[in-house]
């Protein structure tokens, strides 16, 4: 698979850098699939989640307690933003302190029995970034993906690809 | 040469952001706000998740949710974490706007400077009183 | 006419501002000066206490340019200053003759830190002229 990391300008705040990526030739980022297939059934949440990732992006930054952390492999920065318990969705990303987030795809939570097709998006968007994330994390190390003095930007081979 | 990421917008995320009006994102700025200067107050303390849960009575997993930046406070809530965090997190008390008057006045009058001399030998002059003693004493 | 009581002590005085300028040219040692006179009464009901600021600007009437400048700020504290709030409002409402008073006593007070400012000065001996201090125009 190939994978490219895009900055998202629309989010122009200097606090956190806020990434996404895309996957292969899709049109879309992971991210805006998430909207597109969650802004009918889930209007008010997925403002909500916009509304959270610009003031991470323009005052407080990724601050840890904003997400679920954990939600990948041990370190590897994947995490959820936050959805309390009565929420329908849950947003994956990979957060690198509090400064840069790449957002992901995510889905409808499991909360009650679901068609099996829907409980697996959940489980195939964190799989998929958990991917992504180990990709990023190889790259860091061989320094070819480095971060910016103060941590908003990320540079370096943004375009990789994942070697089965 | 470090090559930065390229620069990407959607139709679909435009628009939902145009939709977010500035007292909705507010409130939300706000509500993350609350949470973090919670959770640095809890910092200053030492106070970790379960700290706080014991201190106000409540599950660790309500306190989570506090620090989410999503929880839409009860302000008796607030009342307490200000007392047992010892931060102030609303203003209750309310702050008289200072009352000022103003007062003018515009006079014009002749002045005569001198320059600075001594005093004693100099002549008379009826607009000092230390050059009355001069001459005049021993004189009862 | 009631009798009103104003119990008022007088906490500090205060330097804040002092300015002379020699303009360059040949002055008469008799010449004439317009006091351009402001005062500002700020009411501070926190502490209880009056600060009353006076700002003097010494005009010189021929070519009108400022010689000189001073600003004091006087500052009293009332011991019954609840007496005087208006009401459940903040507002605060002294009597007319109080207010005329503390304008007299800092207009007075400036009047001797000008004289001890300026001296030795090219202004040496200019005097602030006696004015009535329930002459002052509110603004």
């Amino acid at each position: 698979m190939k994978f490219e990391i895009v900055k998202l300008n629309k989010f122009n705040g200097n606090k956190c850098g806020v990434y996404s990526i895309f996957v292969d030739n899709e049109q879309k980022t992971l991210f805006d699939r998430f909207i597109s297939e969650n802004n009918i059934s889930f209007k008010h949440e997925i403002r909500n989640i916009l509304e959270r990732l610009k003031t991470i992006n323009s005052i407080t930054g990724a601050r840890e307690k904003y997400f679920k952390l954990n939600e990948g492999n041990p370190g590897d920065g994947v995490c959820a933003l936050f959805d309390i318990p009565d929420s329908n969705l849950r947003l994956y990303c990979i957060r690198f302190g509090n400064s840069l987030i790449i957002l992901g795809g995510g889905g409808e939570k499991q909360k009650t029995v679901k068609a099996f097709q829907e409980v697996d998006k959940l489980r195939d968007e964190n799989y998929l970034l958990r991917e992504i994330a180990a990709q990023i994390a190889y790259l860091i190390k061989e320094k070819e993906i480095t971060f910016s003095d103060d941590g908003t930007e990320i540079t370096g081979e943004l375009e990789f690809e994942n070697y089965e | 040469m470090s090559k930065k990421a390229r620069n990407y917008t959607s139709d679909i995320l435009d628009e939902l952001l145009s939709e977010i009006t500035s007292e909705e994102q507010r409130r939300t700025d706000k509500r993350m706000l609350l949470a973090a200067r919670i959770d640095d107050a809890m910092k200053a303390k030492g106070w970790r998740k379960g700290d706080l849960a014991r201190e106000m009575n409540k599950q660790p997993s309500i306190i989570t949710r506090w620090l989410s930046g999503t929880n839409n406070f009860e302000t008796d809530t607030i009342f307490e974490l200000e007392d047992k965090l010892g931060i102030k997190l609303i203003n209750t008390e309310e702050k008289p706007r200072e009352q000022i008057l103003y007062f003018h006045l515009n006079v014009s009058q002749m002045i005569n400077t001198e320059e600075y001399v001594d005093r004693f030998n100099e002549p008379k002059s009826i607009n000092s009183y230390a050059s009355w003693f001069g001459n005049n004493y021993g004189r009862c | 006419m009631e009798q009103v009581n104003v119990n008022y002590q007088l906490k500090g005085i205060e330097l804040l501002e002092i300015n002379l300028k020699h303009p360059q040219i040949q002055l008469n040692q008799e010449r004439s000066y317009n006091f351009n006179i402001n005062i500002e009464q700020r009411i501070n009901n926190e502490e209880k206490l009056v600060v009353v600021i006076t700002s003097v600007d010494l005009i010189y009437e021929k070519d009108n340019q400022s010689h000189a400048s001073i600003k004091t700020s006087c500052i009293f504290s009332i011991a019954n200053f609840q007496d005087f709030i208006v009401g459940n409002t903040n507002e605060v409402k002294f009597p007319n003759q109080f207010i005329v008073i503390l304008n007299s006593i800092s207009l007075s007070t400036t009047r001797g830190i000008m004289f001890t400012s300026f001296k030795g000065t090219f202004m040496h001996n200019v005097l602030m002229p006696i004015v009535d201090p329930s002459a002052f125009v509110t603004q």
